[in-house]
């Protein structure tokens, strides 16, 4: 719902009275992050080689040590399901 | 990151950034504008004189927030508090006033550019019959409103018959409204008791907000009707229907909210940064937290003076060109709220996996 909004509104401000001081500040300054993100890219390489974390190896926010945390959906508070 | 890869982590803290640095030129200005309307209502249309105070606003928010998260949180005590205690009784006001709906009421007297909005928004007075609906004396020192109050209603909380092009619209608004009212969870390794405290003030401060604006909304409307709520800044409201001294409070309120909002934008904005840095995915100058004061100093201060250069641009460009970049800018942070609210981890979870 939020990405259909996100081009929604572009759609309107775009198509109707070409607004490109809105097209520059709303969409220009986000997409300015991607030159910049490859620099970090480049110079931070470390950053870039994390992948997300596997759903079988997250730990358990309230748990001891070592124990994994319970499927997605399935957590109760005080006792797991 | 954790969640979503490196790359898709480094794009939502970077939309979290760029959104707050592209409000601070708004909510600043509009500090600069209410302060100077509190005293001088005709000062308030000076462009110099707002966007010097806004920057004084930045440069001061910054500082308690470089100062330390307990000075941080007790403004935002006095600030809100401010906001709320001003808008309570602005809605006993609104909704004893509006006790008399369906009768005309002779406002206030608009002038300068509030009074030009009414006499393009609005039909003359002897053009219509009196319906309801609102129009316009023009006086001696400018116009004066017509009003008609409006019983409440729960109807109005109906989405039947609105187009989805308004339900769009409003699901921005209320993106645009929440805007700093996740500033706790922003700040979650701050807090006392960090595993409870962040997440019950985030749900706490949802139905406060809720609670605030249906009050408000509900009061307006019903004051003054849904036309005129809608076409006219709070302070032409004020002057329209309130007495002086609770007009007064209304520009009070504007002033407290705009400047609290000022600050829950630095807030997150710079622990973001913090966040990134600590994980190495920006110069990791912006990690550093200030040995005294425990906050991330070197990015308060990057992000106030970005904040001031970009507040400077929109003011130049906007008043200098037929571009409306300031106004623009408005606009621009409800286009990238649907990025950032639909990345809320690299918003709420603080230092530990932002970016």
């Amino acid at each position: 719902m939020l990405v259909y909004t996100f081009f929604a509104t572009i759609r309107d401000n775009v198509g109707t009275d070409g607004d490109h001081a809105l097209l520059f500040t709303g969409t220009g300054l986000l997409i300015a992050g991607i030159p910049f993100m490859i620099w970090c890219r480049l110079k931070y390489p470390t950053f870039f080689t994390y992948r997300p974390d596997p759903p079988d190896t997250v730990p358990d926010p309230g748990g001891p040590s070592g124990v994994i945390a319970a499927e997605l959906g399935t957590y109760t508070q005080g006792a797991k399901k | 990151m954790r969640a979503f890869g490196p790359f898709f982590g480094w794009l939502s803290g970077w939309a979290c950034i760029i959104a707050d640095l592209v409000i601070m030129p708004n909510l600043a200005g509009l500090s600069g504008q209410y302060l100077v309307l509190l005293f001088d209502e005709k000062a308030s249309n000076n462009i110099y004189l707002t966007t010097f105070i806004g920057i004084l606003f930045i440069g001061a928010m910054c500082w308690v927030c470089w100062k330390g998260i307990e000075l941080s949180a007790r403004s935002q005590v006095v600030l809100l508090g401010t906001e709320i205690i001003v808008l309570t009784i602005f809605a006993v006001v609104a909704f004893t006033e509006s006790v008399g709906s369906g009768t005309s009421k002779n406002g206030g007297v608009l002038t300068g550019d509030d009074a030009t909005a009414a006499q393009s928004s609005y039909p003359a007075c002897s053009a219509v019959a009196k319906t309801a609906q609102s129009c316009f004396n023009t006086v001696q020192d400018g116009v004066q409103v017509v009003y008609h109050s409006v019983k409440p209603s729960l109807s109005w909380m109906s989405c039947s018959g609105v187009s989805s092009k308004d339900l769009l619209a409003g699901l921005v608004l209320a993106v645009f409204i929440y805007w700093g009212w996740d500033t706790a969870v922003s700040v979650n390794e701050e807090s006392t008791d960090a595993n409870r405290t962040p997440g019950v003030a985030a749900v706490l401060s949802t139905f406060l907000l809720l609670g605030i604006y249906l009050v408000t909304a509900y009061g307006s409307v019903s004051l003054l009707g849904p036309g005129f709520t809608a076409d006219n800044s709070a302070d032409a409201l004020g002057a329209v229907a309130l007495p002086t001294i609770l007009y007064k409070l209304l520009i009070i309120a504007v002033l407290t909210s705009a400047s609290a909002s000022c600050q829950t934008t630095i807030l997150p904005a710079t622990r973001t940064m913090l966040s990134m840095g600590v994980h190495k995915a920006v110069p990791d100058k912006l990690a550093e937290v200030d040995a005294k004061h425990l906050t991330p100093a070197f990015s308060t201060w990057v992000f106030g003076f970005v904040s001031v250069l970009w507040y400077l641009l929109l003011v130049i460009i906007s008043h200098n060109t037929s571009t409306d970049l300031y106004s623009s800018s408005i606009g621009a942070v409800g286009w990238q709220s649907p990025c950032i609210t639909g990345s809320p981890a690299s918003r709420a979870s603080g230092t530990t996996d932002a970016g």
